[in-house]
């Protein structure tokens, strides 16, 4: 059973209207019924600005979220330049349909001004339901963006702001480090999650500092991991307004976090079902499958040796 | 962590991470739930919004459910959260790969 709200409550919608209207004309209520259907699938997509450095897994969050399977910057985007800032902005396959997403620089990659920034970001800010400002959550070198906080973001008007989102991401790289990430349980350790904890606590606090009004609330997650990604979604969809919030969450396909847990920690309802003799086969699995089985040995093993020092990707 | 498999985990330990890992998808489910919250209200609003203005359009007196948004989200807060883990244990996907 697949969870979609708009689906699901129309057809409760639309079996209240009849039952309300018996005495209408069929045609009426059928007319009706089409145009309502019309403006709903002509409702535009949701349109979502990333903001973030080279690396900091600005791609690696978009597939986690909406399961896009394609990097940001592809070759369907349009390039905006202005005062020296460029911002990406294109359309983005999703599993749920499309999205249109704004892909802006970091501070750190640009040798534009904060005021240059302040008029890039507050046009930005006008045009997308949401914008997800991504942080590293191991770098604590986040001078930058306190000063442009504390001098230039609070002079963008405050409904504006409360569409941003302050994520830190690659918690799983948080002092300690990666060693100290359970690889079996997907979680971090008790040091690493003091320390992830403190890391949310200052740059709330910084934010809370440039922007008094700001209500949002900083989310630390992993998309590597697919750690805390409805956590994520949720503060996402907070920033959103109202009329809007459906459309975004039509088009949430989260990254499956419990792939990377060892089933003998999940309980019994959350172990992935195994696929029976008689389901239809995963086309994706089946192509693995065969590629696998033509490697050569060596190829074989040189995959397995990948896997298992598991690089980091971002 | 040194542990390579499951089996090198005292078993102590073990039940100590099951629990961690419980109250991680107790967390998940309770910001799931209120996406779908927020989204079904968000969806029932729009819709009773433009389903007056279609049926102005048609210049018909359609009656509009209005108790309908109302008994849908509160379905939400009871009935559904009963079916809820199940549903969205059904919906997760994995990644696709990079094209």
């Amino acid at each position: 059973m697949k969870v979609t709200v708009a689906k699901d409550m129309l057809a409760q919608f639309f079996d209240a209207l009849r039952q309300g209207n018996a005495d209408a004309p069929k045609a009426v209520l059928d007319t009706f019924e089409q145009r309502v259907r019309d403006r709903i699938a002509h409702e535009p997509t949701p349109r979502l600005a990333l903001i973030g450095d080279t690396g900091v897994g600005k791609s690696s969050t978009l597939n986690a979220l909406f399961n896009a399977g394609q990097d940001v910057g592809h070759v369907k985007a349009t390039t905006s330049t202005e005062h020296g800032i460029t911002v990406k902005i294109g359309p983005v396959d999703a599993e749920h349909g499309e999205i249109v997403v704004y892909d802006m620089p970091g501070l750190n990659e640009s040798l534009a001004t904060h005021d240059q920034h302040l008029a890039t970001y507050a046009r930005v800010l006008a045009d997308v339901d949401v914008a997800l400002w991504i942080l590293e959550a191991p770098n604590r070198a986040i001078e930058k963006v306190q000063s442009f906080l504390r001098t230039e973001l609070r002079q963008i008007n405050p409904k504006l702001t409360d569409r941003v989102v302050f994520a830190l991401n690659k918690v799983d790289l948080v002092y300690p480090g990666q060693t100290a990430w359970h690889p079996l349980a997907c979680l971090p350790s008790e040091e690493q999650q003091r320390n992830i904890d403190a890391r949310i606590k200052d740059v709330q606090r910084l934010v809370l500092e440039a922007i008094p009004s700001w209500h949002g609330t900083v989310i630390g997650y992993s998309a590597i991991q697919r750690y805390n990604l409805p956590q994520l979604f949720a503060v996402m969809l907070d920033a959103v307004g109202k009329k809007r919030q459906w459309v975004l969450a039509e088009h949430k396909a989260l990254a499956d976090y419990f792939e990377l847990v060892d089933e003998r920690f999940l309980p019994e309802d959350r172990r992935r079902a195994r696929p029976t003799k008689d389901a239809p086969p995963n086309r994706e699995d089946a192509d693995l499958q065969k590629a696998l089985l033509n490697m050569s040995e060596e190829d074989l093993q040189r995959l397995l040796d990948e896997r298992r020092r598991r690089p980091t990707k971002i | 962590m040194t542990a390579q498999t499951i089996y090198d985990i005292p078993a102590a330990e073990q039940e100590r991470i099951r629990q961690q890992v419980l109250n991680k998808i107790a967390e998940m489910d309770a910001a799931e739930l209120r996406v779908h919250r927020q989204a079904s209200s968000s969806f029932a609003e729009f819709l009773s919004q433009l389903a007056y203005e279609i049926a102005g359009l048609l210049g018909y007196a359609i009656a509009i459910p209005l108790a309908w948004a109302q008994n849908v989200v509160e379905g939400i807060a009871t009935g559904l959260e009963d079916g809820f883990t199940r549903g969205m244990r059904d919906q997760r996907v994995s990644p696709r790969r990079r094209r």
